[in-house]
C-alpha cells in the first residue's frame, strides 16, 4: 500500500471503528442531516490490525459474534476495514457494506417498491442512494468535528476507552 | 448495473475541471462521439469501450435525450474484451510446435520460431473468439458535478476515469477518506495528519 492509500486507509479505519462505537454506544440511535436514524452492524464485519506484518485480520459473519468479540479486536488495536451496516428511517431501510479505504459502498439492497416505468424506478432509487450518501458525509463529518476537538481530547478519548473497557468487566 | 435494478456497489467521484453550462448538449455530443462500437469480428482487436444507454446495452446510437433525467445524466460504461482461454492457446501453440518439428525433422525448435507460433496462433485463435460484455452505470448529477460509477471493481474504475477523461476532457477524482474530510472539513488536512490514529487503545 502506497503512502496516499495507506492515509486514506488510516482515516477510513477510524471513521468505521467510531461509526460501530457510535452505534453500539446509544443503542443504534444516530442523528445526521438533522434526522434520527438507527444504524446496526449487520451480521458481517472485518477488523485489521495493519502494524503488524503481516496485518493481523480478523473477521465475523452470522449470528455467534457479540459487541464483546469486537471490543476485544479493538483493544488488541484492530480497527474496521469492512462492515455490513442496515440503516433505518422511518419505513426506510438500507442494507450495505461499506469498505474503509475508500468508502466503497457495495452489495446495496433498498427496500423499494418495484416500478415498471424506468423514470419512476430511477428516481426511486437515486433518491435513495442520495439519501445515504448523504448519511455517510454527515457522519464523516461529524467524525472529524468530533475527534479533532479539542472536546475528544479532553473526555471523547476517555469515553471511547470506558464503552471499550465496559464489557470486559 | 445496479443503478436500475438488483443490488447496487458504486464508488463516488468528484468532477475537477470546469463542465460546460450546458451541460446537455456537451454530453450527448460526447456520447455519440464516444458510442461503443462491437469489436469487428475479423480483426485482431482484443477490447472495446464506449458509452451505451443504461437502460440497454445495445442502444449505441444516441438520438435523443433519453439519458437526461434532471438533474442527472444517465448512462452506461460498455466494456467488450475478447480473450483466448490460457489452456486452448497453449494445445494450439504445442500441436504447431509438434507439426513445425515433423516438417523440418528436428527434435528442437529455435525461441524465435516457438514466439512466431505463438503469435500465428494468438491471432488465429483471438478472430475464433466471442466478446464478453460487461456493462457498468453511470449516474452523473450535474448540480453537485458528481459521478456515481456503479462497479468497486479496480480494473473497471481504472477503464472509467481514463475513459471519462477521453470523452469529456474532465477529470475524475475517488472520494476516499483524505478527499471526502477535505470536501467536508476544508483546511482538516494538517490536523488530521497530526492527531491520527484517534481511537487510540489503553490497555491494562
Amino acid at each position: 500500500m502506497d503512502e496516499q492509500s495507506s492515509k486514506h486507509a488510516v482515516i477510513g479505519r477510524e471513521f468505521l471503528t467510531w461509526l460501530y462505537y457510535q452505534s453500539d454506544s446509544r443503542a443504534g440511535r444516530i442523528e445526521a442531516t438533522g434526522e434520527l436514524f438507527e444504524l446496526w452492524l449487520d451480521r458481517r464485519v472485518t477488523l485489521e490490525d495493519d502494524s503488524l506484518e503481516p496485518p493481523s485480520c480478523v473477521s465475523f459473519s452470522g449470528d455467534t459474534f457479540t459487541s464483546e468479540d469486537l471490543k476485544t479486536a479493538i483493544r488488541s488495536g484492530k480497527k474496521i476495514r469492512e462492515a455490513r451496516f442496515r440503516l433505518e428511517k422511518a419505513e426506510n431501510t438500507w442494507c450495505f457494506s461499506l469498505r474503509a479505504d475508500r468508502l466503497e459502498v457495495s452489495s446495496l439492497k433498498i427496500d423499494l417498491p418495484g416500478a415498471d416505468d424506468i423514470d419512476e424506478r430511477f428516481h426511486g432509487r437515486i433518491i435513495a442512494i442520495s439519501a445515504l450518501n448523504d448519511f455517510l458525509d454527515t457522519c464523516f463529518a461529524n467524525f472529524l468535528d468530533s475527534v479533532l476537538s479539542n472536546k475528544w481530547k479532553l473526555e471523547g478519548s476517555k469515553k471511547f476507552q470506558t464503552w471499550l473497557d465496559a464489557s470486559a468487566t | 448495473m445496479g443503478l436500475l435494478s438488483g443490488s447496487a456497489s458504486y464508488i463516488r467521484y468528484r468532477i475537477t475541471g470546469d463542465v460546460p453550462k450546458a451541460v446537455k448538449p456537451f454530453t450527448l455530443e460526447k456520447l455519440q462521439w464516444h458510442a461503443f462500437h462491437e469489436i469487428d469480428p475479423g480483426t485482431l482487436t482484443d477490447k472495446s469501450i464506449g458509452w451505451v444507454s443504461a437502460e440497454n446495452m445495445s442502444l449505441t446510437k444516441f438520438d435523443d435525450m433519453h439519458f437526461a433525467k434532471d438533474p442527472y445524466l444517465v448512462f452506461a460504461m460498455r466494456v467488450d474484451t475478447r480473450r483466448i482461454p490460457p489452456i486452448a492457446l497453449r494445445a494450439a501453440v504445442l500441436r504447431e510446435e509438434i507439426k513445425v518439428k515433423e516438417q523440418a525433422g528436428r527434435e528442437r525448435i529455435n525461441k524465435k520460431q516457438k514466439m512466431e507460433i505463438r503469435e500465428e496462433q494468438t491471432q488465429r485463435l483471438l478472430k475464433k473468439v466471442l466478446p464478453l460484455p460487461a456493462v457498468y452505470d453511470v449516474c452523473w448529477n450535474t448540480g453537485a458535478d458528481e459521478v456515481l460509477f456503479f462497479s468497486t471493481s479496480k480494473k473497471a474504475n481504472e477503464d472509467f476515469v481514463a475513459f471519462f477523461f477521453r470523452a469529456f476532457d474532465l477529470k475524475l477524482k475517488a472520494k476516499t477518506p483524505a478527499i471526502l474530510a477535505a470536501e467536508v472539513r476544508p483546511n482538516s488536512e494538517k490536523n488530521i495528519d497530526k492527531q491520527t490514529p484517534f481511537m487510540t487503545v489503553h490497555n491494562g
